[in-house]
């Protein structure tokens, strides 16, 4: 009798557990179907990366929502760090129930470029600064919106210049920066003049960005040197960006510190400068420093404009439906360029436009940057679309070496970052 | 009827487990050993192509995936004759008589039980941050920098941390060997006369074999599938010296982007790690005696 009651038990645990599995399934659907059939609602799916901002997108979302009848926008949720790789199983578990909105921008991009739609009839695409426009387009049609840019530099302590009586504006050449560097070590406190962090965007892919983005043909200059055709040493804007790092090398931490490390080392005045971009805003809030600070550009080869790119960029299914495209597209619009949209961007989600004429958030690096899009004085991230995958790592490792001293001259250099160069975009 | 039923309650009890191990271990098993002789990019299986062996020849023309290996091996052979010596040595300690050695036993394991990525992070702070501080207050900063930068002592430091991590777990199987051991046998060779050294050599150790077998198999398989003290501890760093097996599996995948030579690394890695395995547990097995 016990055994029997026990093999009941279990029988329907176990038809619990399958069925319980399959019905949820179900009612989703049907939830779906008829919502769309009941007030012909269109429903699309939102999902991006940044954990920051998912409660005040909902509360923006919510928002929309009200505002009008025709689109029920929904929110699914983030995972942050791995987010290229959960958007992938979606994609690769079935294209049409992936997200309509998502947000992917960098390296993995390319990975993702068979789901993207084309983005037409859109009122934000026609405001999209010149110099971020390259972030988002492919064969000459426009694959995503840009939700914010995130410009990067010299942060500087602006109190410890004064100090030291050197004037952010004239540091437009290396040997001005390694004048001022030596006039900031001689200041109390200042451990070293400038410091990088050691992760690998922040201690390679940063910094050496410049010696591309300041090279006016690097789209072919990179085409031919993952051939094979040429190596790092013809390039002249990389030769001139190796010297110049041999030049600052010595007031340098070496790219010892992590980032905490790197910002709280630059609140404390141990840093006069970080290699770093506006994103350092929230640590230094917290940090409260009790300087002012600004931005200012690697000065590689005379170099004067800030490397200003794309940090995530809003892109849209193409296997979703033709009324969600479209709706996505207008939800998009309303959220960049209505009114309302561009309060929400600029004071709550406190994205740095990348659209001409639209309101900038007020932090002060953030206004700076701002400035620098406005002026048109950008160059690009060139490590969003023309790095090969996989650099950043190995890339990392050279410079990393170059600091500790096991590269003995400019040459190894070159030809060390030409082997892994070559190696990460044969793969 | 009776053996029937008996089958039946089998079944019933192995069904939910075994469904989720077919699920979880099985199924993702052959699968992966099937994308390691296609082409595929880690997003849908159709369309990719068949490429026989092509993706296990560059695994091995790898130079990266080589390297890492041979630290792995390096890396385990150290664990393993580190963490079984201070393991057993604790368990020899805390099955004396003391009035301490409960509190000694928790002590030594608890270590196991803050995960690998917290320990990693916790002693990150150690190499990085204490050592760097008494360097300078004790004037002997050639002992005492940071270890983690230095791509030498950086593989050391993790061998400290994972070999303070393991050798509790490990007492804790020796323990269970050492007090399984008849104490008549024990007093008998008091008895003859035998000093603490022989009595180690000659009665202990034998009679602890089938401990060794479980530890050693742990120890080794562990060791060669560390990744996250590696991970939150050195990262690969500096400059890709401390890059174990697991890692540079992690990174041609998803850094790289290439997820079939990664499966192929992961094949490879699999068929390593039995070989070696079955080897260590078919050696001891035959030294156990049965008393």
């Amino acid at each position: 009798m016990k055994k029997i009651l026990s093999l009941l038990i279990s029988t329907i645990l176990i038809i619990a557990l399958v069925t319980g599995c399959s019905s949820s399934n179900n009612s989703k659907t049907s939830q779906n179907g008829t919502a769309s059939s009941q007030n012909s609602k269109i429903t699309i799916t939102v999902m991006q990366s940044k954990t920051e901002i998912q409660s005040d997108l909902q509360t923006i979302i919510d928002d929309y929502n009200k505002s009008q009848d025709k689109v029920e926008v929904k929110l699914l949720g983030t995972s942050g760090d791995n987010f290229a790789t959960v958007l992938q199983s979606q994609f690769s578990a079935s294209p049409e129930k992936a997200p309509t909105i998502f947000t992917i921008a960098g390296p993995d991009t390319p990975k993702f470029q068979p789901y993207m739609a084309e983005i037409k009839n859109s009122k934000a695409a026609e405001m999209l600064a010149d110099g971020v426009k390259d972030d988002v387009t492919v064969d000459g049609k426009l694959y995503g919106l840009p939700s914010a840019v995130e410009g990067y530099g010299l942060i500087y302590n602006k109190n410890l210049f004064k100090e030291a009586n050197i004037d952010p504006a004239s540091i437009t050449s290396i040997d001005a920066l390694v004048n001022a560097c030596e006039k900031l070590s001689k200041l109390n406190g200042v451990v070293k003049p400038i410091a990088f962090a050691k992760e690998t965007y922040f201690s390679f892919i940063h910094p050496f960005n410049w010696a591309f983005a300041v090279d006016p043909n690097y789209k072919t200059d990179i085409e031919k040197l993952d051939k094979g055709q040429i190596t790092m040493k013809d390039i002249p804007s990389v030769v001139q960006w190796i010297k110049d790092m041999d030049k600052i090398k010595p007031y340098t931490n070496k790219a010892l510190d992590s980032y905490d490390d790197q910002v709280a080392g630059f609140a404390s005045g141990k840093y006069a400068m970080i290699h770093q971009g506006d994103w350092v805003q929230s640590v230094l809030d917290q940090d409260k420093p009790n300087f002012e600070y600004g931005i200012i550009p690697f000065p590689t080869g005379g170099n004067t404009k800030l490397a200003v790119g794309t940090a995530t960029a809003w892109r849209v299914n193409k296997y979703a439906t033709p009324e969600q495209q479209k709706a996505a597209i207008e939800f998009l619009d309303w959220l960049i360029t209505s009114d309302k949209g561009q309060e929400y961007s600029a004071d709550t989600l406190k994205f740095i436009p990348a659209y001409k004429g639209v309101k900038a958030p007020k932090a002060p690096l953030a206004a700076e940057v701002a400035q620098y899009v406005d002026k048109g004085q950008i160059i690009p991230w060139v490590y969003n679309n023309y790095f090969p995958n996989g650099i950043d790592v190995d890339g990392s490792n050279v410079i990393q070496k170059y600091y500790a001293g096991l590269i003995k001259n400019d040459d190894q250099f070159l030809s060390e970052l030409t082997n892994v160069w070559v190696q990460d975009a044969g793969k | 009827m009776k053996k029937n039923s008996n089958t039946l309650t089998f079944w019933l009890f192995l069904i939910p487990s075994l469904f989720i191990f077919i699920n979880v271990v099985i199924i993702p098993f052959i699968l992966g050993i099937i994308y390691s002789f296609t082409d595929w990019d880690g997003f849908s299986f159709f369309g990719s192509k068949f490429v026989a062996f092509s993706n296990y020849l560059k695994v091995f023309r790898d130079q990266n995936f080589l390297s890492a290996f041979l630290l792995t091996f390096k890396y385990a052979i150290i664990m393993v004759i580190v963490s079984n010596i201070i393991g057993f040595s604790l368990a020899l300690l805390v099955t004396r008589k003391m009035r301490t050695r409960n509190i000694l036993r928790s002590i030594f394991f608890m270590p196991n039980l803050i995960g690998g990525l917290i320990l990693g992070f916790i002693w990150q702070f150690i190499f990085t941050k204490l050592f760097v501080q008494l360097g300078t207050v004790l004037h002997a900063s050639n002992i005492f920098f940071n270890w983690i930068n230095d791509p030498n002592m950086a593989f050391w430091s993790i061998v400290i941390v994972s070999a303070w991590q393991m050798s509790g777990y490990v007492m804790i199987i020796y323990i269970a060997g050492l007090e399984s051991i008849n104490p008549d046998i024990i007093e008998a060779s008091l008895i003859d006369g035998a000093g603490p050294v022989r009595r180690l050599f000659n009665i202990i150790l034998p009679l602890t074999v089938p401990s060794f077998t479980i530890s050693l198999f742990i120890t080794l398989s562990n060791s060669f599938k560390q990744y996250d003290t590696n991970l939150s501890l050195t990262n690969g760093g500096p400059y890709g010296t401390t890059e174990l097996l697991t890692m540079n599996i992690v990174q041609t995948a998803y850094k790289h982007n290439q997820y079939a030579i990664a499966q192929s690394k992961a094949v490879v890695f699999f068929v390593v790690i039995m070989a070696i395995t079955l080897v260590q547990v078919y050696l001891t097995k035959k030294r156990e005696v049965e008393m």
